[in-house]
């Protein structure tokens, strides 16, 4: 078998006075990225330090202390949840195009390739979680020992679920994603126990003898998982590694253009393609209706979207707990807007392919419309859902907290809608002279693209929670749909 | 009483061709890509456009189909100035370009399907499985796009205009991809769309394929050479 490390000394060897970049370069570039991680790195921490001492001052009534308290807890799983479904994505452990068609079909030690990626991956895993936490604890206003009791455990938490991602990899990932639904789960409990004003106020952990046992035991046992992974990295197939090293490649490329909605393209196309094959469903009724109709086929075959949106409906309840008054309709929408992307796939690919327009025999509106009734109306009865928080939040009738629920759903939906159809960076158009370089007129708006509309549809809410705002809201998310979906 | 007036017979009214282009023109900034073509193209008709790569010959399609504005020229369908909005000329042309994608969750069938019954055919199922079983596709019809090889995806893409209602095809190069057999079974599938009345445009570097089923070929390079 061959050996790793003659492998990369032969590389060493080969790349000796070839190189394209000269030292003082490096040391310049090394410089140039230590000094805007610091300044970055010290620009978030004064926002969450500022934050924190702002909500310390405003969060008086007993609904936010509790919400200040528990929400901590819920970020911080967050925090681990996220890590372990980018771990998922990507694999976690993956090798570039590069090195899976050179490499990986040599003699070569596989397990010796591999090894430095999974440190790698541990090691931001664990950095991830662990900043997410302390941010989230910081905001919550730990005392400094509770702090870093909280910091140290998530940290642990997500190097053990990252570790034990890499170890069921071989086995299609089959336990990492039951670990991700209960982790999901637990979240959304935890927001649920918050919406439903029925939990106790979550003290921060303190630093008690059995607390830094636990930590201790915590870390054994995160450490025991690694190394198990580690032992099992020989077992990993081309196939188990190659697809998240072909994803990595797409999703930079889209986040260097800030081109959000191809990042949504190539996730979409990642997720379908581990798939073979489907059972396919046939019948259904014709003309537009077909379109409407493979949407509820879609809904059939991924379920996990509309689950999405429907336990998203805890969002704004939680916020009506934390005593956000009138901003509930503005979070409310916001988590429908997020919650409701994943339903318009379809949307989004009659947008960016040109020929599937072009195939069917009705006007581009009517193709457009036809693939948003299904999202929409499930965003419809998303805002529907949220009606009694409205009503706490704002004081409305229960007639006029309907309406406005309406409203937010609508505006949920012209946010999400505004996203999925925006234009992609172009470069053929006049460029803007910056530090950076020339950069496309729409490429800054592609960062805001779907907030904006979000802000427009709530603004009549936000400035008059009424009936009439509702109306005017409405008309307004209409005019935007109608306006997207009807462009050429 | 005078005598009245023979009326001379009226000459038969001209039909006009399926497909008519006049003084097609296509600049990209300060380039003439295309310049002043005419064409036409009849009922049960096949007419290839031919030429080295870069000659326009996608230009052109892309221009008849919509996908482009021309500079200048005229474009007729039946007569009618073309406007590739209006539902009436989308259901008469049926387009395969090289730009074709499909749904990434949905299966082979099921796209197929959608096409034929968006376009309200009645025995949707029944054309959608005769033509899966055409293009050698009845054993992936429940496989995701994504999945396919690229000559299983210009099939699908083949298929999909076969499913549907049409007067004219326009084809950009669709023996892209295609092994020997699928070269002969598209051959004979254009002669069998001819056969039955339907107006067939091509781009192609297939000479095989021209050679089977073109009436006409039009070589673009040679006539923009011309024109310069």
């Amino acid at each position: 078998m061959t050996q790793i490390r003659a492998l990369r000394s032969d590389i060493r060897h080969w790349r000796r006075g070839r190189a394209t970049a000269r030292f003082v370069d490096v040391l310049g570039d090394a410089y140039i990225a230590l000094f805007a991680t610091l300044m970055f790195g010290s620009m978030i921490v004064n926002v969450v330090v500022n934050v924190r001492r702002e909500a310390g001052v405003m969060c008086t009534s007993a609904g936010c202390h509790e919400a200040r308290t528990l929400m901590p807890w819920v970020i911080g799983l967050s925090g681990v949840v996220v890590v372990l479904a980018i771990a998922r994505l990507f694999g976690p452990i993956f090798v570039s195009p590069a090195v899976g068609s050179w490499l990986l079909p040599t003699p070569v030690d596989r397990a010796s390739v591999l090894r430095p990626r999974l440190i790698g991956t541990a090691f931001l895993a664990t950095v991830l979680g662990g900043l997410l936490a302390a941010g989230a604890s910081t905001l919550g206003g730990f005392p400094l020992a509770s702090l870093l009791a909280f910091t140290g455990s998530a940290a642990l938490l997500s190097l053990a679920v990252v570790s034990f991602a890499a170890l069921s990899q071989s086995r299609a990932g089959l336990g990492s994603r039951v670990l991700l639904w209960l982790l999901s789960l637990a979240v959304w409990a935890g927001l649920l126990v918050l919406a439903l004003k029925v939990g106790p106020v979550a003290s921060p952990p303190e630093l008690p003898t059995g607390w830094v046992i636990g930590l201790i035991a915590g870390a054994v046992a995160a450490l025991a998982i690694l190394v198990l992974a580690f032992r099992r990295l020989g077992r990993l197939g081309r196939h188990h590694i190659s697809p998240g090293g072909s994803l990595a490649p797409g999703l930079s490329g889209a986040l260097a253009t800030l081109d959000l909605a191809l990042v949504y393209d190539v996730l979409l196309a990642h997720r379908w393609h581990r798939h073979d094959a489907v059972r396919s469903r046939r019948g259904g009724p014709s003309g537009p209706k077909a379109l409407v109709w493979l949407d509820l086929v879609r809904l059939r075959r991924s379920p996990q979207t509309v689950i999405l949106l429907m336990a998203a409906v805890v969002v704004p309840y939680a916020a009506e707990t934390a005593g956000v008054g009138r901003v509930v309709v503005l979070i409310g929408g916001l988590a429908g807007f997020v919650a409701g992307l994943p339903l318009l796939s379809a949307l989004r690919v009659v947008t960016r392919t040109p020929s599937l327009l072009r195939a069917m025999p009705f006007p581009v509106a009517s193709t457009r419309m036809a693939t948003l009734a299904v999202p929409t109306g499930a965003m419809a009865l998303f805002g529907l859902a949220t009606f009694p928080a409205i009503h706490a939040s704002i004081n409305l009738t229960w007639t006029d907290s309907v309406i406005v629920s309406i409203a937010v759903g609508g505006a949920s939906a012209a946010a999400a809608v505004r996203w999925v159809t925006g234009r992609p960076p172009d470069y053929t158009r006049p460029l803007v002279s910056t530090p950076a370089g020339g950069v496309p007129t729409n490429l800054y708006g592609s960062v805001v693209r779907g907030f904006d509309v979000l802000l427009l549809t709530t603004a009549p809410l936000l400035i008059f929670p009424s009936a009439n705002g509702a109306l005017f809201s409405l008309v307004v998310s209409f005019g935007v749909l109608s306006y997207l979906t009807g462009r050429e | 009483m005078p005598p009245r007036k023979k009326k001379k017979p009226k000459p038969p009214p001209e039909v006009p061709p399926l497909l008519r282009v006049r003084g097609l023109r296509r600049r990209f900034g300060d380039i003439d890509v295309i310049t002043g073509l005419d064409l036409e193209v009849a009922a049960g008709e096949a007419v290839a456009l031919t030429g080295r790569n870069g000659a326009g010959k996608s230009t052109v399609l892309r221009c008849i189909t919509g996908a482009d504005k021309p500079t200048a020229g005229t474009i007729e369908l039946d007569g009618v100035a073309m406007d590739e909005r209006s539902p009436i000329v989308r259901s008469a042309l049926a387009v395969v370009m090289d730009d074709m994608d499909f749904f990434p969750d949905l299966s082979v069938v099921e796209h197929l399907d959608l096409f034929a019954k968006a376009h309200g055919i009645p025995d949707a199922e029944q054309i959608v499985d005769d033509v899966l079983h055409e293009v050698g596709l009845i054993p992936q019809s429940g496989q995701l796009p994504g999945t396919l090889s690229s000559g299983q995806r210009r099939r699908l893409a083949l298929a999909s205009a076969f499913v549907r209602p049409r007067r004219l095809l326009v084809l950009d190069e669709p023996e892209q991809r295609l092994d020997a057999a699928g070269l002969e079974w598209l051959a004979e599938r254009l002669k069998r769309e001819k056969a039955e009345g339907l107006g067939v445009l091509l781009a192609s570097h297939a000479a095989v394929l021209v050679e089977a089923v073109a009436d006409r070929v039009i070589d673009i390079g040679e006539i923009q050479g011309h024109a310069e």
